[in-house]
């Protein structure tokens, strides 16, 4: 790629979404700004709470009532998504972008058979024949590693293990070949050998399909195997964004910083973890300055009045964004 | 705090389990006579020292969960023997079960289903010394419950409060209180921290070392996740479909291991730095077999990089590995 | 009625979570319900029923059975009768609100019963499970397969008619519902992890069915039974219009519709004002369950 690698095909801007509640009206999410390259991975980590998930929702047109899109403009291949008419959004939705769930089993119809899923979903947005899309199915089935796909493709999801059907669901995600693929958790309620098979297929396949893919996860393990930029959230806001190798061989913001000492190490002894005073502040009360400023030790005045804007801090490069005032 | 460690010889096992089975056997209906049989735990036997930890490691469906219920009878055993502080656990009842159940206590997994909503957190935490009676006057059993608070880091003013009130990691905190309220021996930790996120998970981790320090309690520390165990383990025992695979320190199973699982479970972890493996062929392939009709041999061997002929015939059985005491695999080669 | 939280760190980094109030389940539950207005409505209706009951001889002047038999069939308000007479020239307000105490009582303590029997036979199913689940589950199946005047019928027959009777009978009948939702519910339960340390910390069956099960069933029996009383009100109605309730001349709502029956043409007001009373007291308990239903529900709790 050489002229196309400044194109982006999602850009993201100062996106704002508020839960109306009882308890007043609460921002999930606040001026994110991303932008997606196309053919890229961008992870997205955080603590459970953070806002990946109603991003990811925010993508797909998905936020539902108590939720609500309050500002902010979601550009897909220069097209807003906030602002764009049902029946468009259903047409780009599980074609041009699809989604992959922590659990399959909440996504897949139990009832039907996983072949017939996957061509119900190609037949929604295709004008082939039955015949054809059957085929397509079944070869996208074949693609995803699983074992003797045509018998698979008769089998209902409750037979298959939790691996196998999110296989499927991935197959599901990707038989239209979509440009964007959201990875909401998508190994988290897998075992470890069974999470390396689906990261590995995931990997192999958006290669092949020249995917750009969101890929959101709480394991920063995962993150750095999967992803080549990296955004941290905290309370629903961006703190830091760059690079992979950068945000995880020098992160900035204390946060990221007290997240990757808080992981027990798999090549060095450590006597005592590192952990991050108090806990992740709930959306009720959260702190009028910087959201990270109750639990950080490097909190100053400024930082308990004024929320800092994710800006490059002094001495980095143009790509490392954090939301700090302490950097720059 | 007087430390107990002292007092005991440190050579002689706190906890001795062998040849623990547990099968569980499930009807098929009404007026079908077959049985099937789930062999969820098929010959573990352990030792646990004063003052360490002995990790279980596996993938869900593995058996480690059930091995510690059995061992602290939840649910009973099929077979096998507990031997607790030179007490058969496994044959007590009544008072005498009573009284040995104030030396090993559990920590579980979920920190929201662990504490009765409906219990105030002085309730949930005195649970302990309110069913052993170990206490005289209400100043005594405030005294007690105090104590065990400032163990755990649990601020005094939380105990008049309801644990819906509380983050997961406060949660963990009031579970492991109640925990060591009567200052146990044993304490069994069910995946302690894999509810947790990841900055609470290190606050739970560091305490539960710090207790160990301070009460020289043993753990026998159950998890999925290997970082976590290679932080808290001394030894380590890894599990798969109901047998152990392989047991040894913590530096033998995680520099070299020697079972081909426990190679491709430390290959199969992501971490910072790492990047995922090139071909497929390092990964393991397929899934876990039913348990229901588990494979003949080696358990291991329909999923094994390394299958020959003789392990899908014969079991291969815990050998010691040459050159290294302690050091044991369930593998031919 | 926010619960505000400040969080702060104390010397050693560790947090400190300030909660202004102490908020219980039932506090938090009642909160919620207050919200409910047409709840509340019901429990206002409730409670003046109840006071009436309690209070009726204050309230009115006339004795309930006595017969004054020159002032039959007389027409709402004519001589002080705010609702008229009945066909024995007696108040028909004062047995309407003479009526409230057996109606209320009988569907409150029938459902009591019903709650005591319900709860032991489901916990007890559930808990133990194998044969006591397998003969209890089987009681249940039969108890909830009879046809409910039915055997209420054959069960005042067997008894005798007579208020405690009533309250037996009732009671009896009505476990099985109460019985199978607890053995559901403590199902669930017993897969918390708090009744396995309860048991790892030795405590007995009696400590976990009392301490750990009850409490946590306490709000599925009041939502079964609030909603059970109902008809309770409305079989014990049934009963007397039949002549198996209470005996004659004790007043009830369902012996003056039975008697109004003949009347029904010329004297309407008769059989309406006991039906207007069963109606206001069937729908106001069905409201205030529904009502409970939502305000116990441990899910809109935050």
């Amino acid at each position: 790629m050489s002229d196309n690698t400044e194109k982006n095909i999602l850009e993201i801007r100062d996106l704002n979404v508020d839960l109306f509640t009882e308890r007043g009206v609460l921002p999930v999410l606040s001026h994110i700004n991303l932008n997606l390259k196309e053919g890229e991975i961008l992870g997205v980590v955080g603590e459970s709470g953070c806002g990946k998930s109603m991003l990811a929702s925010a993508i797909m047109g998905l936020v539902d009532k108590p939720g609500k899109i309050t500002s902010g403009e979601i550009l897909f291949d220069g097209e807003d998504l906030v602002t764009a008419k049902k029946k468009h959004l259903q047409e780009i939705r599980g074609n041009a972008v699809s989604m992959i769930f922590q659990e399959p089993m909440t996504s897949l119809n139990p009832l039907m058979t996983c072949g017939k899923q996957i061509t119900e979903a190609i037949l929604t947005h295709r004008k082939i024949s039955r015949k054809e899309a059957d085929s397509q199915a079944l070869e996208m089935i074949r693609s995803v590693g699983i074992p003797m796909p045509e018998k698979i493709f008769d089998a209902i999801p409750s037979r298959l293990s939790g691996g196998m059907r999110q296989r499927i669901m991935i197959a599901m995600a990707l038989c239209l070949k979509p440009r964007l693929l959201i990875c909401d958790e998508p190994t988290t309620a897998l075992d470890v050998t069974v999470q390396a098979q689906i990261l590995y297929l995931i990997k192999k396949l958006r290669k092949e399909l020249k995917t750009t893919v969101i890929f959101i996860s709480h394991d920063m393990g995962v993150i750095s195997q999967m992803s080549d930029r990296v955004a941290v959230m905290y309370a629903g806001q961006v703190v830091e964004l760059a690079d992979k190798k950068e945000i995880f061989s020098m992160p900035l913001h204390p946060y990221t910083v007290g997240l990757e000492a808080a992981i027990p190490k798999m090549d060095r002894d450590i006597d005592k973890l590192e952990s991050i005073p108090g806990s992740v502040p709930m959306l009720y009360e959260l702190p009028k300055g910087c959201l990270f400023s109750t639990r950080c030790s490097h909190c100053t005045e400024q930082c308990s009045v004024l929320r800092p804007e994710l800006t490059v801090p002094d001495g980095s490069n143009q790509e490392h964004l954090v939301r700090c005032f302490n950097l720059t | 705090m007087e430390t107990i460690i002292s007092e005991r010889k440190k050579t002689e096992p706190i906890l001795e389990v062998s040849h623990l089975k547990k099968y569980y056997t499930y009807g098929n209906g009404f007026l079908s006579p077959k049985k099937t049989v789930i062999k969820a735990v098929d010959d573990v036997s352990l030792s646990l020292y004063p003052g360490e930890t002995l990790a279980i490691v596996g993938e869900s469906g593995c058996g480690k969960s059930t091995t510690a219920k059995s061992i602290i009878r939840i649910t009973e055993p099929t077979e096998g023997t507990i031997t607790l502080d030179g007490k058969d656990f496994g044959k007590l009842s009544g008072k005498e079960l009573k009284a040995a159940r104030q030396k090993i206590k559990m920590i579980f997994q979920d920190p929201y289903s662990a504490l009765n909503p409906r219990m105030t957190v002085r309730d949930i935490i005195a649970e302990p010394i309110d069913i052993s009676g170990s206490y005289k006057t209400q100043d005594e059993r405030e005294q007690k419950v105090l104590e065990a608070c400032d163990m755990v880091g649990l601020n005094r003013d939380y105990l008049d409060r309801y644990p819906h009130e509380f983050s997961g990691g406060q949660r963990q905190r009031i579970g492991i209180a109640r925990a060591v309220i009567e200052k146990p021996d044993v304490i069994l930790c069910d995946e302690p921290v894999s509810a947790l996120d990841v900055s609470i998970q290190a606050k739970v981790i560091n305490l539960l070392k710090e207790l160990q320090d301070k009460l020289g309690v043993s753990y026998i520390f159950i998890s999925h996740d290997l970082s976590v165990v290679r932080h808290m383990a001394d030894r380590v025992m890894v599990m798969y479909l109901g047998h152990v695979v392989e047991e040894g320190s913590r530096d033998d199973i995680f520099n070299s291991p020697k079972h081909p699982y426990t190679r491709i479970l430390l290959d199969s972890i992501p971490s910072i730095g790492k990047e995922m493996p090139e071909d497929e062929q390092q990964l393991i392939a397929g899934d876990l077999p039913s348990p229901e009709n588990p494979p003949t041999g080696c358990c291991f061997h329909t999923r094994c990089p390394y299958c020959k002929e003789q392990c899908r015939s014969a079991a291969p059985s815990l050998t010691e590995v040459s050159g290294k005491p302690g050091h044991k695999a369930a593998c031919f080669c | 009625m926010t619960k505000s939280m400040t969080l702060k760190l104390d010397s050693f980094g560790k947090e400190i979570v300030k909660i202004d109030k102490p908020h219980g389940y039932y506090y938090e539950s009642f909160r919620i319900f207050r919200k409910n207005k047409v709840a509340m409505v019901s429990m206002g209706v409730l409670i003046l029923l109840i006071l009436l009951a309690i209070a009726a001889p204050l309230i009115t002047s006339f004795d309930p059975d006595k017969q004054v038999l020159s002032e039959r069939l007389l027409s709402p308000g004519v001589k002080g009768h705010l609702f008229g007479t009945d066909e024995f020239g007696r108040d028909i307000f004062t047995r309407c609100i003479y009526g409230c105490r057996i109606s209320l009582s009988v569907g409150i303590i029938s459902q009591l019963i019903a709650s005591v029997i319900g709860y032991l036979m489901g916990v007890s199913a559930g808990y133990f499970g194998k044969r006591a689940d397998d003969v209890i589950s089987f009681l249940i199946q039969v108890f909830s397969s009879i046809p409910f005047l039915l055997f209420a019928m054959a069960l005042m027959y067997a008894l005798g008619s007579g208020l405690l009777n009533l309250y037996l009978s009732l009671g009896l009948l009505s476990w099985a519902n109460t019985a199978r939702l607890i053995r559901g519910q403590v199902l669930t339960l017993k897969q918390q992890e708090y009744i396995q340390a309860c048991i790892v910390n030795g405590g007995s069956s009696t400590r976990i069915i009392f301490k750990h099960l009850l409490p946590n069933c306490i709000p599925m029996l009041i939502i079964t039974n609030t909603l059970g009383i109902p008809s309770a009100i409305l079989t014990e109605a049934s009963l007397s219009f039949l002549g198996l309730g209470v005996p004659s001349p004790t007043a009830s709502w369902g012996a003056m519709i039975s008697s109004a029956q003949t009347y029904i043409r010329t004297n309407t007001y008769y059989s309406l004002f006991p039906g207007l009373f069963i109606i206001a007291s069937v729908m106001a308990f069905n409201m205030l369950g529904d009502g409970l239903r939502d305000a116990l529900d441990p899910k809109l709790h935050k």
